[in-house]
């Protein structure tokens, strides 16, 4: 699981759950302890005051002698005195006396009293083994759940065990219906919860999405830095990342400059050079200034194409983005302006947005394609952009002679002059190439359906540019 | 015609000089910003040839102040910096053409005089007064007859302007300006020579007088 927001709210919810399952587990013994406790002490009362009764009675009995059977009903009726509740029938509450003689003797057997609120039912005798006094749960009668309290009362001549027993049914049913309620509405918390912190979480981690929608924006070049209004955890990684393309761009900015400043050296004495050549063709030296001007030529190539290939960004710097429209007509007026001497329609079709390529490269591309058509148009030069979203298509028209379709194949694979009859040095569409190639895209010249002369269409893809709202929305869903 | 070249480069800056000397233009050069700016301001130019990167001021900055200041004198920018970023940015700026290096001087030579046959009021490639055609690459007058005429420098650098500027009111001074160097020696009654010398080979009324202010040439007298 590689999401942040997923795994945390795994965790927070795990937590929850442990903590609601310990809850249900006490709910489970707590209320049921708690009101048997309640019920054990007062039948543990009870229970005092019957032996208290009883033992009276038996007192009472032994002091005027008579017969056994006069002390058992003594005793009965001092039970009997204990309340109504234990006189009526199946009330449920109950009591069972039993009166063990010690050392047994005939005259005073074992007597046994019961409530008469057990009617014609019994309680089955309670073993105490070697403790005084047990509460323990026990089937009654009219199947009612008892809990009974035993205790051993230790008299004179007898010991007294005496059993109490209360039915608890109905609080059990109450206690259930506790429970049940309380579960229930402890589940619906879970989930109310569950739900808030899915919230929070999703909250919580929102600046992080801002931090990568930021990014995002600043790979389509849209922005040159990434604001850092962050909190703090965020910032620290925003001002990294600007730091590293503020580097990188100082970088492809240096290095464009040195470039400049390089070729700007180079190409001064070379230009000092040919005209030295020209000099000595024109004073009759041919052989010494063709060899010169052949030197000089293989040099400017190579000065111009290394040059310009140290200055392409490529695709994925983090640069100036390219507004196609505007950029393509600044572009367009530098052609006019360059080929003023003729009347030349020029048309662009671009759509209206920035696209995340350099822009300079993109200056560069389409200058060289341009200025071709223009070289050679009649009359007319055409150029549309289209925005395919993951690519971007481009295509350049020209009403001039176009290019005969064995040379078609090998333009752009070299530096060739299809004709030596027009300025130019044949390496435009040598750098047409490099800049294509650089950008992983197509390229390929045509004849043009549309103008009659030559067509250059191609595209170059786009870095991906809805991902950001993609995976936004998906982790909002999940 | 007159042409300012503003580079840096010495021998290049010669060499160019000499090259374009050659093709009947009074040339003035700069090597450094300040000088260019200057000049380019101060002095009648028909065109300005500017390298970009000129210590102390850049190209770009002297081309932005001219036009500001209303200058639209023809500028062809000059660098070894031809990226076609850096050309949209020469030519917004207000240059009208744009060379890289190296070039080939005939093809510097070849815009520079487009350029300035665009910006003057006579754009016509072929310049002519009556049967007379001025060839500019030879510097001479072809008749129609095949007939051809010499011209000496001054001769071939003072018609031209007048064909290239016709029905207008020429001053002296102007003409001077025009026709020589900024440190060459002025004399504008040397003008007044030359005028008479054009006159005898192409007829008094080619170039009318108007006292006190100047001479007017007429291309269709």
């Amino acid at each position: 699981m590689s999401s942040l927001r997923n795994r945390l709210t795994l965790a927070l919810s795990l937590v929850l759950v442990v903590a609601a399952a310990l809850l249900a587990a006490g709910l489970q013994h707590f209320p049921r302890e708690l009101v048997e406790r309640y019920i054990a002490s007062r039948l543990e009362h009870d229970a005092d005051a019957l032996y208290v009764q009883l033992a009276g009675a038996d007192e009472a009995s032994r002091a005027t002698p008579g017969a056994a059977e006069s002390a058992l009903d003594a005793e009965q009726a001092a039970a009997d005195s204990m309340g109504p509740v234990y006189r009526l029938p199946l009330s449920g509450h109950y009591f069972r006396i039993d009166r063990v003689a010690r050392p047994p003797s005939p005259a005073h057997a074992g007597r046994t009293i019961r409530s008469r609120s057990l009617w014609d039912e019994d309680l089955p005798p309670v073993a105490l083994r070697d403790t005084s006094e047990r509460v323990h749960r026990q089937p009654g009668p009219d199947d009612q759940t008892l809990l009974a309290y035993t205790r051993r009362f230790s008299g004179a001549e007898a010991d007294w065990v005496v059993t109490v027993a209360e039915d608890v049914s109905d609080l059990d049913a109450a206690i259930t219906r506790f429970r049940n309620g309380l579960l229930g509405a402890m589940l619906a918390a879970i989930l109310v919860l569950a739900w808030l912190q899915r919230g929070i979480v999703v909250s919580g981690l929102a600046p992080l999405q801002r931090a990568v929608d930021a990014c995002r924006r600043l790979e389509r070049g849209e922005s040159v830095a990434i604001p850092n209004v962050a909190p703090d955890e965020v910032r620290p990684m925003l001002d990294a990342v600007n730091r590293l393309v503020h580097h990188q761009t100082q970088r492809l900015s240096r290095v464009r400059h040195a470039a400049g400043n390089l070729s700007h050296a180079l190409k001064t004495p070379l230009t000092v050079l040919a005209q030295i050549a020209d000099e000595r063709a024109s004073a009759g030296d041919a052989d010494v200034a063709g060899t010169m001007r052949e030197q000089i030529a293989s040099m400017r190539a190579t000065i111009e194409r290394e040059m310009r290939r140290a200055r392409l960004a490529g695709s994925g710097a983090s640069t100036q983005a390219f507004a196609a429209r505007e950029q393509l007509a600044a572009l367009v007026e530098a052609l006019r302006r360059l080929h003023a001497g003729r009347a030349l329609r020029i048309d662009v079709v671009a759509p209206e947005e920035r696209l995340p390529l350099d822009r300079e490269d993109m200056l560069e591309l389409f200058g060289n394609l341009l200025d071709n058509a223009c070289k050679w148009a009649n009359a007319a030069v055409r150029v549309e952009l289209v925005d395919r979203g993951d690519a971007v298509a481009f295509c350049i028209d020209d009403d001039g002679p176009g290019v005969a379709q064995p040379l078609l194949g090998r333009l752009g694979g070299g530096a060739l002059r299809a004709d030596e009859s027009r300025p130019g040095h044949g390496l435009g569409l040598t750098i047409v190439g490099d800049i294509v190639a650089q950008y992983g895209g197509t390229i390929e010249y045509l004849r043009s359906p549309r103008l009659g002369g030559l067509r250059v269409q191609g595209s170059l893809p786009l870095p991906q540019r809805d991902t950001t709202t993609g995976s936004a929305s998906s982790l909002r869903r999940t | 015609m007159r042409v300012l070249i503003a580079e840096d480069d010495e021998p290049l800056a010669a060499r160019l000089r000499e090259r374009l000397a050659r093709e009947g233009y009074a040339i003035d050069v700069a090597h450094d910003g300040v000088d260019a700016g200057h000049l380019g301001a101060t002095e009648p130019y028909d065109a300005i040839v500017l390298d970009l990167g000129l210590p102390q001021r850049s190209g770009l900055e002297l081309l932005a102040d001219w036009r500001a200041a209303g200058n639209r004198v023809p500028v062809l920018i000059l660098t070894a910096r031809d990226g076609w970023s850096d050309r949209v940015e020469g030519l917004r700026a207000g240059a009208d053409d744009y060379l890289g290096k190296p070039f080939h001087p005939e093809e510097l030579v070849a815009r520079l005089h487009a350029l300035m046959r665009r910006a003057a009021p006579a754009a016509d490639v072929q310049l002519r007064a009556g049967a007379w055609r001025l060839d500019e690459t030879r510097q001479c007058l072809v008749h129609d007859d095949a007939r051809e005429q010499p011209l000496t420098a001054t001769e071939f650098r003072l018609l031209r302007y007048f064909m290239r500027h016709p029905g207008q009111v020429l001053s002296k001074s102007r003409l001077t300006e025009h026709v020589y160097e900024f440190d060459a020696e002025r004399d504008s009654n040397v003008i007044e020579v030359y005028v008479r010398r054009l006159r005898a080979l192409l007829g008094a009324d080619r170039i009318e007088t108007r006292r006190g202010q100047g001479y007017v040439f007429r291309a269709d007298a």
